[in-house]
């Protein structure tokens, strides 16, 4: 059961990270659209 | 209508006439096609000869031979256009359809000849029980018109990339992978001697293949021909 | 801005649902649980594929290069989908059938489809010329899509005759409890979110890129 715990964190940490870098992406482009 | 149709046929014609003409002084496609047919066929008689093949095997290792000695043959339909410094009177000759059509018809002859050879000799190494001999002609015919369609749009293709190396194996097997499947799964079927119309599933993708492959190609090979 | 941090709460909200609110249906365990991922990723590979395919088309129309920034660059996209959607297949077979690759008719199209995908990238890098590179490769996505359709409608019959397959493929089963529904449709709606999130960042990219050509 605890298994399914470690997964499901793994998961939402993975997740947590590749949507972080999808916004630093963003804001790199939203800054260099302001130039 | 029928002037041009028939102007169309005479230009293609030429220009397979030409094609032939000079592969005739070399022999060169021809041989290294026959070569690549005749080395892979040796080689798969010598492993598995000795042991009992069901249809299924003899259907794969036939198309096997095929596809990698029509890689082997017919990659340098345009390459050799090239090197001649032939490209630019052909590109003034005709339509890029016609030049299409004319190293379709090439191809085609190429690899029924190979066939023709090899074919015969196949089953005399490896004996396969044939159930329905027209159905294996035909499926044999089908795949072949299939095959080069598309490695004729994809072979100009390689002719104009830098590093031509080994591309067209590279681009042609994902495109003709549904093609292979269902003539080795059609083959087993004329092996097993199944009726043409137990196979007309297989018969009917085959001939939609060939023609949807070939009028793509020949909608596109403008795109590929002009620079 | 406000609707891509809903996005990161919704597909937070659906990682968790996935793992505590789904029941683990199917018979199969906890493992079944996978299909929340492996499907969306490889529906986000198809349509990432399709989007490419239009942008050829285009490309090939207008002889503009934007288009052709979208095709390679969403050609990318729908390889990385595609190999995720490929090793999550794999896991799910693994644990379920025992072993990670075995040739079934799902396994054999995203094979093909990752396939066609390295041809694409082999033809662009085997071309130097900016131009032919665009116009011989957009070519190429044209023909490799139209065999796809030939794959999908095929194999399964192929495989039908050729081997009886003993594998039943889970994912034909369109009866699904209500709860799991909900989950995969949220998942699906989620991952398509993501898709339009990279898609249009690529083309904020792709217009900079066209302002900044412009200034030189």
């Amino acid at each position: 059961m605890s298994e399914l715990y470690v997964v499901l964190t793994v998961t939402l940490l993975s997740w947590a990270g590749i949507f972080l870098y999808l916004l630093k992406i963003d804001a790199k482009v939203k800054e260099l659209e302001k130039k | 209508m029928v002037t041009r149709f028939l102007s169309w046929t005479r230009q293609a014609g030429a220009l397979l006439n030409k094609d032939f003409k000079a592969e005739f002084r070399t022999k060169y496609a021809l041989n290294s096609f026959l070569m690549f047919a005749v080395t892979t066929l040796v080689i798969v008689s010598f492993a598995v000869g000795p042991y009992y093949l069901d249809p299924v095997m003899h259907a794969s290792f036939i198309w096997i031979i095929i596809f990698f000695s029509a890689m082997a043959g017919l990659a340098r339909a345009f390459i050799k256009e090239q090197e001649r410094g032939t490209v630019y009177a052909l590109k003034l000759s005709t339509t890029p359809e016609i030049i299409y059509l004319g190293k379709f018809c090439f191809n085609l002859l190429l690899l029924l000849l190979v066939l023709l050879v090899i074919i015969p000799f196949y089953f005399f190494f490896l004996s396969p029980s044939v159930g329905n001999p027209l159905l294996l002609v035909v499926v044999l015919l089908l795949g072949s018109l299939g095959l080069t369609g598309t490695t004729t749009i994809l072979s100009a293709i390689v002719s104009k990339a830098n590093v031509k190396g080994n591309l067209l194996p590279v681009l042609a097997f994902p495109v003709l992978l549904p093609l292979l499947v269902t003539s080795i799964n059609g083959t087993r079927l004329a092996l097993e001697g199944y009726t043409f119309g137990e196979a007309s599933s297989e018969l009917r993708v085959l001939s939609s293949f060939f023609v949807i492959m070939t009028t793509v190609s020949l909608l596109l090979f403008n795109y590929v021909w002009e620079d | 801005m406000f609707w891509k941090v809903c996005l990161g709460i919704w597909m937070s909200l659906v990682i968790i649902a996935s793992f505590l609110y789904a029941p683990p249906a199917l018979g199969l365990g906890e493992v079944s649980r996978i299909i929340y991922y492996h499907v969306p990723l490889a529906w986000v590979a198809v349509l990432a594929y399709m989007v490419s395919m239009i942008n050829a088309i285009k490309y090939l129309r207008t002889s503009s290069i934007e288009y052709d920034y979208r095709t390679s660059f969403n050609a990318e996209v729908g390889t990385i989908f595609a190999l995720l959607a490929t090793v999550t297949g794999a896991i799910f077979a693994n644990a379920t059938w025992g072993t990670y690759w075995n040739w079934d008719p799902r396994q054999t199209s995203i094979f093909v489809l990752l396939l066609i995908y390295g041809s694409y990238f082999a033809l662009r890098s085997a071309i130097d010329d900016r131009e032919q590179k665009a116009r011989l490769s957009s070519v190429y996505a044209i023909i490799a899509f139209i065999t796809v359709p030939f794959l999908v409608f095929i194999i399964p019959r192929i495989y039908a005759s050729l081997h009886p397959d003993p594998i039943v493929n889970i994912e034909g089963r369109l009866q699904m409890d209500a709860r799991m529904l909900r989950v995969f449709i949220s998942s699906l709606a989620g991952f398509t979110g993501i898709y339009f999130w990279i898609y249009n960042l690529q083309n904020r990219i792709i217009n900079l890129k066209g302002k900044i050509k412009g200034r030189l």
